[in-house]
Order: C-alpha cells, then sequence, then structure tokens
C-alpha cells in the first residue's frame, strides 16, 4: 500500500516539477517539494513495512525508519500548510499560521522523548488540519470542484494521522494498517484532480 | 478588508495577455498600454519587458519615438501553461 502512495505522490511531484521549470513560480517548487517529501516518506514507511515482514532488522532501527519516514512526510505536509500562510503577508493574517506552529510544538513539552513517532504524528495530524480548513474556506471562495476532493483528501491524511498516533494506546493492534490505507485514499483523492490536467504533454522550455 | 498581492508570475501573465488582447491589428501594444492595463509601474515594467524580450516571450518593435511590444509564439504557449498550472495550484486552495 505504502507503495501506491510513493507513486501518486511522486506524480504530482513531478507534475508540479514541470509546472515550475516552464512557468518558474514559488508556488509550484513549494508543491513539488511537498509531494516529494510526502512520496520519500511512503518509500522510507515501504522499506521499514518489508524489513518488518522479512525480520530482516533490529525493532530499534525498525523504529528508527518509522520515525525517518513519518518525519519526512510531515515536512511535506508542513510545506503545504506552510503555502497556504504565505498567502496573506500582514502580521494580522499571519496569525492563524503562528498559532499552528505553537500547537504543533506543544507535543515536544507534554510528551516524554521517546515516543518521537506520536510526536511527529500529533504535529502532521495538526499541520494536515490547518491545511484542509484552509482548502476549504478556498472551496467557499471559488466554488471550485476539485479544490473540495483536494480538501477530502487532505482530511483523510489528518484522519490517517489521527487514527495512527490511536495506536500509541492501542498498541499492536489494527490501527497502524487501517491508517495506512486511509492515508492512501488520502492521497488519491488529492490525485484524482490533478489527472485531469494534461500531464506530460506540457513543454515551453526554461522558466522566465 | 485584506490587500491581495500579485506573485511575480501573475504580473509577467498579466503583461503578456495585455500584449496579447490589446494589439492594435497585430501591430503591438505601446509600453503606456501596458502600463495601464497590467498595473505595474514604468520602473518595474522596464525590468520585466527586457527579461520577457530576452527570454522570447515578447518582441520589441523599434517605432519613431518609442517601441512597441507584441507577444511571441513562445508567449503565447507560455500562457496556455500558465492557464493549466494556474488551475492546478488553485486546487489546491493556492495562487500561482
Amino acid at each position: 500500500m505504502n507503495l501506491l502512495g510513493v507513486g501518486i505522490a511522486m506524480s504530482i511531484a513531478r507534475f508540479a516539477y514541470k509546472g515550475y521549470e516552464n512557468i518558474g513560480s514559488p508556488t509550484l517548487l513549494r508543491l513539488t517539494l511537498a509531494f516529494a517529501s510526502i512520496s520519500l516518506g511512503f518509500l522510507i514507511l515501504w522499506i521499514q513495512s518489508m524489513l518488518n515482514i522479512n525480520v530482516l532488522a533490529k525493532p530499534s532501527d525498525l523504529q528508527s525508519l518509522l520515525v525517518v519516514g513519518l518525519g519526512f512526510q510531515a515536512a511535506g505536509y508542513f510545506l503545504l500548510a506552510f503555502s497556504h500562510s504565505l498567502q496573506s503577508l500582514t502580521f494580522k493574517h499571519m496569525a492563524p499560521a503562528f498559532a499552528v506552529v505553537s500547537f504543533a510544538i506543544a507535543p515536544f513539552f507534554v510528551i516524554p522523548g521517546n515516543s518521537l513517532e506520536h510526536i511527529i504524528r500529533s504535529i502532521s495530524f495538526i499541520l494536515l488540519v490547518y491545511g484542509t480548513t484552509q482548502t476549504m474556506a478556498s472551496y467557499m471562495w471559488n466554488k471550485n470542484k476539485n479544490t473540495l476532493i483536494i480538501a477530502s483528501g487532505l482530511g483523510l491524511l489528518a484522519l490517517g494521522e489521527f487514527i495512527g498516533w490511536y495506536n500509541f494506546i492501542y498498541a499492536g493492534s489494527m490501527f497502524y494498517y487501517a491508517s495506512v490505507i486511509i492515508k492512501i485514499a488520502g492521497i488519491s483523492a488529492i490525485f484524482v484532480p490533478i489527472y485531469s490536467f494534461p500531464m506530460g504533454r506540457i513543454k515551453v522550455g526554461s522558466s522566465v | 478588508m485584506a490587500v491581495v498581492y500579485r506573485t511575480h508570475v501573475r504580473i509577467i501573465a498579466d503583461i503578456l495577455n495585455t500584449a496579447r488582447d490589446y494589439s492594435d491589428n497585430g501591430s503591438g501594444v505601446s509600453i503606456t498600454v501596458l502600463i495601464r492595463r497590467a498595473n505595474v509601474s514604468y520602473g518595474r515594467i522596464v525590468k520585466i519587458l527586457g527579461r520577457l524580450v530576452d527570454g522570447g516571450l515578447i518582441d520589441e518593435i523599434p517605432e519613431d519615438k518609442t517601441n512597441k511590444y507584441k507577444i511571441s509564439e513562445r508567449g503565447m504557449e507560455f500562457l496556455q501553461v500558465y492557464s493549466n498550472f494556474q488551475g492546478f495550484v488553485e486546487s489546491f486552495g493556492l495562487k500561482i
């Protein structure tokens, strides 16, 4: 399942990079880095699950790989949330972004240091909730069906992170697998409107 | 009311759109029309036009007193690609 996430996220990153290459928009560069990071996260999680199934690594190494994979995904979600916060430049409009950062760093002070995985999951959850609400707010303005589908996809990713975090309470349960399935559904929902754009048929040359 | 800033790419697209839409019989537009319609200051538009001419997106046509600017084939392609990616970015609720 994680391998499917690698392919979908990388396709979106490739398309965004093509746009950056042609028109040089910083927003497209941030989207490229965000989805490349998410894709890399899925790849590391896939490697981790393969090593886990075939019992090829020590449990501590597997845990470290899991943390690194989730970390890359959190970095991707941060870039998505950051793009939304950059849309308004005044302090008044930056306030929600500062609130998100405050919430995002809060777990570092309330959760013991040995549960890094859950700290990263909670940061990802908050960033995704922020991204979802901002995308939904945009939908209220533009009434674009694609925006609604992407907001739903981000919402599913947030739900996936939340369910994965729930594994903290009921360790060894099916929550981890449910989390992966919901996250794949979320990234697939993001890909649905992207698929309608002419992927692979765009070429102008260098950016201006 | 919130102030909405245009990105650099958006300003370039506005200049190219103006050059395409307000060109008199394909003879190009003056810099005054570009300043007024694309809403860009003289100092800034001179720099941007220099880059667009160098990049082959706009053709500079020398006239008696002032130059005229005409969108090139490559500029039209840029606008087409810009339009596609604008839709892509707006799907995320962002601005290009």
